[in-house]
C-alpha cells in the first residue's frame, strides 16, 4: 500500500512536468494551430541559461527570472521570426519542418556552448525531504508542484479575468471575427509564444537537478507531455494540466506493477495513450470538437 | 454627402476577379440593401470594405480612407461594425464575452452602460449572458452577432446575409430589430441579402448586383414594384 501510495505520489510529481510543458504546447497550440516540437528544448536551454547566470556568480533568485525573461524575448522573436510568415501563408508542412530544425539546431547550439557533460544545477529548496504520511516527497518537488499550481492560477487569471485574456481566448476560438473587431490578434500570438517559453523556462530549471542538465534533457518529457495535451485535448490548457498528472501517474504506476514495461519501457506508455485518444476521442477529455460545416 | 463613397471598387481571390468597377453611395442614417444571388459577389464587397480581402479602388467612411490601407488595418478602428456570414461568433466565450470583445477599444464604464442597453434591447441576450455562444439558437446568434458589432460603436453597420438559416418568422422578427436599431441609434446599414422580400420592406434605398458588377441605386420602394425584381426574387 505504501510503494503504491509512494508511486502515486511520485506519478503526480513526474506529471507536474509534463503538464508545465502540455500547458506550452497548448497555448501555442490555440493560437497557432501547431504542435511546437521544440518546446522542450527551447526549456532546456532556458535551464541552461539559469546555470550559466548561476555559473557566472549570480544567486538562483536573480539568475531565474533572467533566464525566464530572456526566454519570453526569445519565444516571442521566435514567432515573430519564423512561424508568422509561414502562418500567414498557411504552411503547415513548412512550420513542422521549422519547428524541427528549431530542435535540431537547439540541440546542436548547447552542445556547442556547454557540451554534454552533465550540468549541475543546485535546487532552489534545500533539507531533508518532508513525510507525507507514509510517503515522502523532496523539498524541491514541492517547489515545482508550487510553481506549476502559481503558472496555472497564473493563467487562468489571464484568459478568465483581464481584457487582453479575453481578446486571447477570442482570438483563437475565430481569427477573423476578432480581426473584425479589431482585437489585437498578432499581440496575442507573439504574447502565447512568449509565455509558452516562460513556463518551460522556469520548470526546466526548477527539474534540473533531478534530470540531468544536458542537451536533450527535455526530449523523452515532450513525448509525455505531447501525450498528455493530446489527452487532456490539445486547445485546452485544464486538459493540459489533468492530462499530465493522468500520464504521470499511469506511466509510474505502468512501469512498476504491469510485467514487461519496467523503467525502460515506460515511454511506450506514452504513444500508448497517444494511439487510444487519437482512435477513441480525437478531441481529447476537454478539448473542442472541430465541427466543418458543409 | 453620403457616408460611405465607394468608387471602382474592385476585388478577389488570388487569381479570381469577383468585383468589377463597383461605385455607390450609403447615405447617412438609411438601410441600404444590395439584392444578388449566391455568388453575385454580396459578402466579397462588405469582405473588401472592411479589409478582410485587398482590393483596388477607393472607399471612404466620412471623407476617412477605408480601403488600400493594408492588411491589417481594423475595420472596427475605422468605424465599420461587420457582422460576417455565418455569424462568427466566439463559440467558446459566454454571450457577455462576446460582447465585451466587441467593445474592447472603449472605456469600460461606456462598455458597462452599452452592455445594459443591449440586454435590454435584446432581452434573450440578457437571460443568457452567463452561457457559451454556441448553445445559443441560430437567431439568438443572429442578435449578438448584431449586438457584438455595435458595441464598438460604428458609424456604419454591414450585414452579410443576416437571414441565412432563420424561419421565415425569425427573420421577421430580427428585420423588425433592425429596423429599431436604424431608429433608435440613427444607425447606418448595409445590408446584402438574398432575400429581397423582407429586405425591401425596411430598406431604404436598394442595388441589385449581379456578376460583380453592380445596377444603379433606386428607393427601395420603388424597386418592389419593378416587374423583374418581382419575377427573379419575389417569386410572383
Amino acid at each position: 500500500m505504501t510503494v503504491l501510495l509512494q508511486q502515486i505520489l511520485d506519478g503526480l510529481t513526474a506529471g507536474v512536468l509534463y503538464a508545465a510543458i502540455a500547458l506550452s504546447l497548448v497555448l501555442v497550440y490555440r493560437t497557432s494551430k501547431l504542435v511546437n516540437f521544440a518546446q522542450g528544448e527551447l526549456a532546456t536551454f532556458g535551464a541552461f541559461l539559469t546555470w550559466q547566470f548561476h555559473d557566472w556568480g549570480l544567486p538562483l533568485s536573480v539568475a531565474l527570472p533572467a533566464s525566464v525573461a530572456v526566454s519570453f524575448v526569445a519565444g516571442a522573436l521566435m514567432e515573430r521570426t519564423l512561424i508568422r510568415p509561414l502562418l500567414e501563408s498557411s504552411n503547415h508542412l513548412g512550420l513542422f519542418i521549422v519547428c524541427l530544425g528549431v530542435l535540431v539546431t537547439l540541440l546542436q547550439v548547447e552542445a556547442w556552448i556547454w557540451g554534454y557533460q552533465v550540468k549541475e544545477m543546485p535546487n532552489v529548496a534545500e533539507g531533508p525531504p518532508i513525510a507525507l504520511g507514509p510517503t515522502m516527497i523532496s523539498r524541491q518537488n514541492v517547489v515545482i508542484i508550487a510553481a506549476c499550481v502559481l503558472i496555472a492560477v497564473a493563467l487562468w487569471f489571464l484568459f478568465q479575468r483581464t481584457r487582453f485574456g479575453l481578446a486571447m481566448r477570442a482570438a483563437s476560438d475565430n481569427t477573423p471575427s476578432a480581426n473584425l473587431l479589431g482585437l489585437p490578434v498578432t499581440a496575442t500570438l507573439t504574447f502565447s509564444w512568449g509565455i509558452a517559453a516562460v513556463i518551460g523556462t522556469l520548470m526546466a530549471s526548477l527539474v534540473a537537478p533531478n534530470q540531468f542538465l544536458q542537451p536533450g534533457m527535455l526530449l523523452p518529457v515532450l513525448l509525455y507531455s505531447v501525450a498528455a495535451a493530446t489527452l487532456g485535448g490539445l486547445d485546452s490548457p485544464v486538459g493540459a494540466i489533468v492530462g499530465g498528472l493522468v500520464v504521470g501517474v499511469v506511466e509510474n504506476l505502468a512501469g512498476t506493477y504491469v510485467p514487461g514495461i519496467g523503467q525502460d519501457f515506460k515511454q511506450a506508455v506514452a504513444f500508448a495513450i497517444i494511439m487510444i485518444v487519437l482512435l477513441a476521442r480525437p478531441q481529447g477529455l476537454f478539448g473542442s470538437r472541430t465541427v466543418v460545416r458543409v | 454627402m453620403s457616408l460611405l463613397t465607394v468608387e471602382n471598387l474592385c476585388a478577389g481571390y488570388g487569381g479570381l476577379r469577383v468585383l468589377f468597377d463597383v461605385s455607390f453611395g450609403v447615405e447617412e442614417g438609411n438601410i441600404t440593401v444590395i439584392l444578388g444571388a449566391n455568388g453575385a459577389g454580396k459578402s466579397t464587397l462588405l469582405r473588401a470594405l472592411s479589409g478582410m480581402i485587398p482590393a483596388t479602388g477607393t472607399a471612404t467612411l466620412e471623407g476617412r480612407r477605408v480601403v488600400g490601407r493594408g492588411r491589417h488595418r481594423s475595420a472596427a478602428r475605422l468605424g465599420i461594425g461587420h457582422v460576417p456570414e455565418g455569424r462568427g461568433t466566439f463559440g467558446s466565450l459566454t454571450v457577455e464575452e462576446n460582447l465585451r470583445a466587441g467593445g474592447y477599444h472603449r472605456p469600460r464604464s461606456e462598455v458597462e452602460s452599452s452592455l445594459e442597453g443591449w440586454y435590454e434591447f435584446f432581452p434573450r441576450l440578457g437571460e443568457r449572458r452567463r452561457q457559451l455562444a454556441s448553445g445559443l439558437s441560430g437567431g439568438e446568434q443572429q442578435m449578438l452577432a448584431i449586438a457584438r458589432a455595435l458595441m464598438g460603436k460604428p458609424r456604419l453597420l454591414l450585414l452579410d446575409e443576416p437571414s441565412l438559416g432563420l424561419s421565415p418568422k425569425l427573420t421577421g422578427t430580427l428585420f423588425t430589430s433592425l429596423r429599431a436599431i436604424k431608429e433608435r441609434l440613427d444607425m447606418t446599414i448595409l445590408l446584402v441579402e438574398q432575400n429581397a422580400h423582407l429586405s425591401l420592406e425596411i430598406a431604404d434605398d436598394a442595388l441589385v448586383m449581379s456578376a460583380g458588377r453592380l445596377g444603379p441605386k433606386q428607393s427601395a420602394a420603388e424597386l418592389r414594384q419593378d416587374q423583374q425584381i418581382q419575377r427573379a426574387y419575389l417569386g410572383a
